[in-house]
């Protein structure tokens, strides 16, 4: 890549640009005049020429509120670059711990040296895992840079210097401070707009219009176009600062696979739907950021130019996408640290046990805790006051009010223990030896424990689901820590039941990363070509009805849907046929999808139907992404009606 | 004062500005080239003080590679004068030089040490030679960004002071072309170590 020739194109257009920018500026505060002249013309009385200073003073006012507005916004926007990057959910790395932060601190070094500017401090963004990073900061002197853990974690060390080198060039040429600058001037240009159409809104209560009507009309004219233009280049500029950073990347590290490697990554997730930042304030930090990721606004407002044709230019000729797994390093880390507590035993997952006996299942799902009497007082069962206030028409257990104390700021671990402690079934159990030693050391732990073990059994899953949901908002790390740790205390016991598997495919499938692929792939299969798989899980489900009810279960299923019933499986179907058979059912149509739930819940057997049957079928029905049927809906409503 | 004076005087007054703008602008890039160089001096200290720890948490596990080890740390002890002498008096005939083919051969060396500890998995999977590692693969591409960073700057010096009109100036004020740094000609030094972990 001639990377001096396409900055000086990059800095030439920029100029280019600016002028036209500058033009767009005069030109609005000409349109205003003009406008304005032409009513006072068209005004009874206006033929007698301009009042004095008329024109000296629409100019002002004009000016007044493009500089005005441009000094607003700048003041808001340059609050130095450690206050954007906390914002957008950044953590400071001053101490790397870890040999991926390591490495990310050894780099920024490097490029320091490299592009002869100071060393900037670094943040990282813990939440995210698509690739991205930004540089933001006023001054060159207290700039920061930024990368998302998904680019610490899936770029190699080229790719990462690149990333970075690529920042570092916004910070030598002031692209965020010349950004900050035309954004302030946009909004200046919208403020003229603005007070046009506050001028056009009516005066009293009776809905007359103020005589400064026309006036008002003609400022929102002549504001809108200059706003457009103002933005059209903006956005323009933005993109050409874009190109002449990547030719900076170039020029700093001497590789161009560096920075086009993870451009190249950035693009596979985009097409996959994985690239979005999780901050809430990431759409108005945009122009910061490396790449915006899908592309949502017209070509013309974009930020940023599109991937492919930056990719063009660094390598010249079109490339494809490049998969970016999660590196050996991280992995290698985090094995490490698992090595340090005791290790579960290697299991044999070649038969789902059945889950002990139905009978006593449903036996037990009536009471509040396995093995004791209904009826019995205890406290956490014991219902506490109705809520007047908020109106709330169910009455909650102290049980998930303890619960409903973890949504607000909690401990990650704290938030992970309870989130497992779903998968402990019975105090004596080996899965509460395995979540004991995840969660012994953990304060408050064994409270929530208490709580969740009290939940009604109505209120499992619900409750199950809305911490997952809240899980969603951990780090990275910790995410993938939680879908470990599923796993370890489901095996702790040597086997698996069909509870358990869905319980641990939820936690695997709910947190980010999967969900962004279930929402982009086009499903097209249809029940007809996935009689195996609905076949096997049905089977998988009969298991969970008392004997003898099983294979006239799978026959009406079958019947119901037209299909022809498969071969049953000798004995219990394993984990990963089970596992398998969901995988294929999320490509099922979303057409087809409802009728396979809705037969699930109308063969039933027995009224009622038992408890691990309701909550096995609900989080099939969440894991395959289908709309829970109402029957089943009911049975889990927010009003706990049972004694 | 008639209007010619007048206006020889304004085009004196210009060139006289001009003049110093442009003999600024020599002076600023010129430092810019010694502190280049000095960043240049910095990195390969540090790679000196990284070795000796490098070569001791191999020892444990590869006794007998003694030679590589033993040619290791040889190397860099004449590296490590090489770069003092040259500190001390630039200026010498060929100082520089000698620290080249001197880092040229640790460079050599060191990459023969990392191709033997490849066939280690032990010395592979230690955290402290992870770290020395990274910090070792590190510390040569500081060396090598001094070097470039040294050559760009090189470059818009010797850009600035011989594009017309300023080169009639940098002739009048002293200012001559800078040299940048070859890579050196042996074959030792273009293979720099790879750090295969």
């Amino acid at each position: 890549m001639r990377f001096h020739q396409h900055q000086d194109d990059a800095r030439r257009a920029t100029r280019r640009l600016l002028g036209l920018f500058l033009v767009t500026v005069v030109g609005t505060v000409v349109c205003a005049n003009a406008a304005l002249a032409l009513i006072w013309r068209l005004h009874p009385g206006g033929m007698y020429g301009f009042p004095p200073w008329f024109f000296e003073t629409n100019t002002l006012v004009a000016l007044g509120f493009i500089l005005g507005g441009c000094w607003l916004e700048t003041q808001r926007l340059r609050q130095g670059g450690a206050h954007v990057a906390q914002l957008l959910g950044g953590r400071e790395v001053r101490d790397p711990r870890s040999a991926p932060e390591r490495r990310l601190r050894n780099v920024v070094d490097e490029l320091a040296i490299a592009s002869g500017l100071k060393s900037p401090r670094v943040f990282l963004l813990e939440r995210d895992d698509a690739i991205n990073a930004f540089a933001a900061g006023w001054e060159q002197q207290d700039s920061v840079v930024a990368v998302t853990r998904g680019a610490l974690e899936r770029l190699t060390r080229d790719e990462l210097q690149g990333v970075l080198a690529h920042e570092f060039g916004h910070i030598l040429n002031g692209d965020t401070r010349l950004n900050m600058r035309l954004i302030g001037y946009v909004f200046g240009l919208q403020m003229i707009f603005n007070f046009g159409h506050s001028l056009t809104l009516p005066r009293d209560a009776d809905g007359r219009r103020s005589i400064a009507l026309l006036p008002g009309l003609a400022l929102m004219a002549a504001g809108f176009l200059g706003w457009m233009g103002g933005r059209l280049l903006q956005a323009a500029v933005s993109r050409q600062r874009e190109f002449l950073a990547d030719a900076h990347a170039v020029q700093f590290t001497r590789l161009p696979q560096g920075i086009g490697g993870a451009l190249r990554k950035i693009a596979h997730q985009a097409a996959r739907g994985q690239a979005r930042l999780q901050s809430a304030n990431a759409a108005a930090m945009a122009p910061l950021l490396l790449s915006a990721g899908e592309a949502r606004s017209m070509r013309w407002l974009a930020t940023h130019p599109p991937l492919v044709e930056r990719l063009r230019r660094i390598y010249g000729r079109t490339v494809s996408l490049l998969d970016a797994p999660v590196l050996e390093l991280v992995e290698a880390q985090a094995s490490h640290e698992r090595a340090g507590r005791a290790d579960t035993a290697p299991l044999d997952y070649s038969a789902l046990a059945p889950d002990a006996t139905p009978q006593g299942r449903t036996a037990a799902a009536t009471s509040d805790v396995p093995g004791r009497v209904p009826g019995t007082a205890h406290p956490l069962g014991q219902r506490v006051g109705q809520d007047w206030q908020t109106g709330r028409t169910g009455q909650e257990t102290q049980a998930e009010q303890a619960l409903r104390a973890l949504y607000g700021f909690t401990p990650a671990d704290l938030l992970q223990a309870a989130l497992l402690a779903f998968l402990v079934p019975a105090p004596a159990s080996a899965e509460l030896g395995a979540w004991r030693r995840f969660a012994g050391g953990i304060s408050g732990a064994q409270a929530v424990l208490d709580a969740v073990w009290h939940l009604s059994p109505r209120r499992r899953q619900p409750w199950f689901e809305d911490l997952l949901r809240q899980a969603c908002a951990l780090p990275m790390p910790e995410q993938r820590m939680l879908r470990q740790q599923a796993l370890d205390i489901v095996a702790a016991d040597g086997r698996l039941s069909l509870h358990e598997l869905l319980a641990a495919l939820q936690i695997h499938q709910g947190l980010a990363v999967r969900r962004a692929r279930l929402a982009v792939e086009p499903r097209r299969l249809a029940l007809a070509d996935s009689a195996a798989e609905i076949g096997l899980l049905t089977q998988a489900l009969g298991g969970l009805l008392p004997e003898g009810d099983a294979p006239q279960w799978s026959r009406s299923v079958m019947a119901g849907l037209g299909l022809s019933a498969p071969a049953p499986f000798p004995g219990a179907p394993s984990m990963a046929q089970v596992q398998q058979a969901i995988r294929r059912l999320q490509d099922l149509s979303m057409t087809q999808t409802p009728l396979l739930a809705k037969q699930w819940l109308a063969c039933q057997p027995r009224d009622p139907m038992p408890r691990s049957m309701a909550e096995a079928l609900r989080g099939l029905c969440l894991l395959i992404d289908t709309p829970m049927p109402p029957g089943l809906m009911v049975m889990f409503d927010r009003v706990d009606q049972s004694g | 004062m008639g209007t010619t004076s007048l206006v020889t005087l304004a085009i004196l007054v210009v060139v006289a500005l001009f003049a110093v703008s442009v003999y600024n602008r020599l002076v600023r890039l010129r430092n810019g080239i010694g502190n280049a160089f000095a960043q240049i001096d910095v990195q390969l200290k540090r790679r000196h003080d990284l070795i000796p720890n490098l070569v001791e948490t191999a020892r444990k596990y590869i006794q007998h590679e003694r030679e590589t080890l033993e040619a290791v740390i040889a190397a860099r002890n004449t590296a490590q004068t090489a770069a003092g002498q040259a500190r001390r008096n630039p200026a010498a005939a060929g100082a520089i030089a000698a620290l080249g083919a001197a880092e040229g051969a640790l460079g050599g060396v060191m990459g023969r040490l990392m191709a033997v500890a490849e066939a280690y998995p032990d010395l592979k999977a230690d955290q402290t030679m992870r770290d020395l590692t990274e910090e070792l693969s590190s510390t040569e591409n500081r060396v090598g960004f001094a070097r470039q960073a040294y050559n760009d700057t090189v470059l818009e010096y010797n850009n600035a002071a011989g594009q017309f009109p300023a080169n009639l100036l940098a002739g009048v004020f002293g200012f001559r072309s800078a040299d940048m740094l070859q890579s050196t000609v042996s074959e030792a030094e273009r293979l720099a170590p790879r750090v295969l972990f």
